[in-house]
């Protein structure tokens, strides 16, 4: 019954993300705003090492959860060298609006664009940001 | 404050100014970065035997060890030689036969991620097994290695002791062992502090009579390896080697003294060809002999993925000892140090793929420039005993009993 009228809720879009996971942001994050809700990125271990493997935490917040879109792919190139990493992150939904892409590696110092694919309600949107990696 | 000691002060804080000025905040981050040394030690947790010392005798034992291949005459040390910085003069190695590559130096080896200038081994103990089976190199087997652990003495000593019931173990299990204690043996390997890193640590504490102590030339070299030259973009870290693979525009093709004639000419396809090898070997790390249980040593084998970009891509060699280990490059065909630092400085942009790393020009080097970078390179080097440790370690390893 609870559940049902939960699945009914969250069908309705009447939900949004749960507070704990959009309040305590860690120090480390980074965050993006979209136009439907705010991106937010933790890697693990912060901040991001150069040259060792690292995953990266990712919520999506401020917004109604039945109205998120899938998170479909996570990736970083360099795009001054025009490259992009040597290792395909694994990308794995923990919860609504909660993401965990594992084995990422930066092997060079400089900037790299770190890239969100998203789809839903039949649009693709990509949420991007630098990070001066040393 | 009275005015002359006033001018004092100003005229010591000016000076400091114009030396502190030969690096700027940038390049004085990156040359810390290349520190401390020695880097911390860990185990490697995908090799149980690591830091074990009768593990480390019995690897000791089994580098010299010519009944290991298929001929009996050939061990790892005739390819990695101690006193060679644990390479060899030959530009490609012979086993068997000629192979396609340089033997790198070991010194520091457990600092890798990825082994072979291919990366086709994801760790020591895998690149250990490699060569003896391989036919062209060592020629050895499964069975010839098991028998030789059961049947010669001192050998069956040290194995009893790091794996009390081995002998009960199938052929394979055993070679794995034998490849565990080498590669216990090779982390044991490490290359001391040099001037570079008496430097380093003099910057790091802002200690100027030490800084001074490093030569003027090394000097300029390092402000052109960490500044102009860009060569910290892959040469990273304590080790110089970002652990990763690169395309440096050399010549594709191997030079093949055997090539029939109307025969294609080979081409070493490098890291495209490792990450090949590596995901169909037995031995890798998502495979059974991987002692690590978090699933943390395995990481790199998991997702690393094949890109059209691998071909022609080698690994990043260390920069420290490599006044021990010429030739260089990965089919030895650069004789000398000041050989490599012409081919940074006349790099072949045509022959660099396209969409390429953008990051390598030729940097038309004038001739004191290319002194300055082998200064630095050479202050890099310093003698190491660990051949006569080596010794040593296979002296305890024969009196096992
Ligand atoms: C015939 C010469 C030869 C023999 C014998 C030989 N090696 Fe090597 N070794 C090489 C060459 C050449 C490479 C580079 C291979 C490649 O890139 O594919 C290499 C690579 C390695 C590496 C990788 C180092 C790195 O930095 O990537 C290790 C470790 C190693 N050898 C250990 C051994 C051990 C242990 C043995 C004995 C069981 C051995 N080798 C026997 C020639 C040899
Ligand atoms: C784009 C990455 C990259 C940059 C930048 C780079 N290197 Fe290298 N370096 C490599 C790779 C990859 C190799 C091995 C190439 C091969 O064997 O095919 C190498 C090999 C070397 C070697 C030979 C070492 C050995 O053991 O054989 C030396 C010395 C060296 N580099 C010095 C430098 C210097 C000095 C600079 C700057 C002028 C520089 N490198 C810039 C990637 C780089
Ligand atoms: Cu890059």
């Amino acid at each position: 019954m609870r559940q049902s009228a939960i699945i009914a809720a969250l069908c309705l879009g009447l939900i949004s993300a749960p507070a704990w996971a959009c309040a305590d942001i860690p120090a480390q994050a980074r965050q993006v705003q979209a136009a439907q809700f705010r991106l937010i990125v933790t890697p693990v271990p912060a901040p991001i090492p150069l040259n060792k493997p690292f995953a990266l935490d990712i919520r999506l917040c401020d917004g109604r959860m039945a109205e998120f879109p899938q998170l479909t792919a996570v990736d970083a190139r360099m795009p001054a060298h025009r490259h992009g990493m040597n290792y395909k992150p694994a990308l794995t939904k923990i919860d609504w609006g909660h993401y965990r892409a594992e084995g990422l590696l930066l092997h060079m110092p400089g900037n790299w664009e770190f890239s969100f694919d998203f789809t839903g309600a039949g649009k693709r949107e990509r949420l991007t940001f630098s990070f001066d990696a040393q | 404050m009275k005015l002359p000691a006033a001018m004092a002060l100003l005229l010591a804080l000016i000076s400091a100014a114009a030396q502190a000025a030969d690096f700027d905040a940038a390049q004085t981050r990156r040359i810390l970065g290349h520190g401390p040394w020695p880097p911390a030690e860990s185990a490697d947790r995908s090799n149980r035997l690591s830091g074990n010392r009768d593990a480390v005798r019995l690897g000791a034992m089994l580098f010299g060890e010519p009944r290991l291949s298929g001929n009996g005459a050939i061990s790892c040390q005739t390819c990695h030689r101690p006193d060679h910085g644990w390479s060899e003069a030959k530009a490609r190695s012979e086993g068997l036969r000629l192979q396609d590559r340089n033997a790198p130096g070991l010194l520091n080896v457990r600092l890798q991620r990825w082994f072979g200038w291919d990366g086709a081994n994801d760790s020591l103990w895998a690149a250990g097994i490699r060569p003896i089976l391989k036919d062209s190199e060592m020629g050895g087997s499964a069975a010839a290695t098991a028998k030789l652990l059961r049947e010669d003495a001192p050998l069956a000593c040290l194995a009893q002791r790091v794996a009390p019931d081995y002998a009960t173990g199938d052929d394979e299990a055993v070679l794995v062992l034998a490849a565990k204690a080498l590669a216990a043996f090779q982390e044991t390997i490490n290359s001391p502090r040099t001037p570079f890193d008496e430097f380093r640590d003099a910057l790091a504490a802002n200690d100027r009579a030490g800084m001074a102590r490093y030569p003027e030339a090394a000097q300029r070299g390092l402000a052109l390896f960490t500044g102009r030259g860009q060569c910290g973009m892959c040469h990273t870290g304590a080790n110089f080697s970002n652990g990763e693979f690169h395309d440096t525009g050399l010549v594709f093709f191997l030079n093949d003294p055997d090539r029939k004639p109307g025969t294609p000419r080979r081409a070493d396809p490098g890291r495209h060809g490792g990450i090949a090898q590596l995901k169909a070997n037995r031995f890798n790390l998502l495979g059974r002999y991987n002692d690590d249980a978090s699933g943390q040593a395995s990481i790199p084998a998991r997702h690393v993925e094949q890109q059209h970009r691998n071909w022609g891509e080698f690994k990043v060699p260390s920069l420290r000892n490599l006044t021990a280990t010429a030739p260089y490059m990965h089919n030895g065909s650069k004789p000398s140090l000041r050989d490599v630092i012409l081919h940074y400085s006349d790099l072949d942009e045509d022959r660099l793929h396209s969409d390429g790393e953008a990051i390598l020009k030729p940097l038309k080097l004038a001739e004191g420039e290319i002194a300055d970078l082998q200064a630095f390179l050479e202050s890099l080097s310093v003698p190491n005993d660990t051949a006569a440790r080596y010794e040593n370690l296979r002296r305890e390893a024969a009196a096992c009993r």
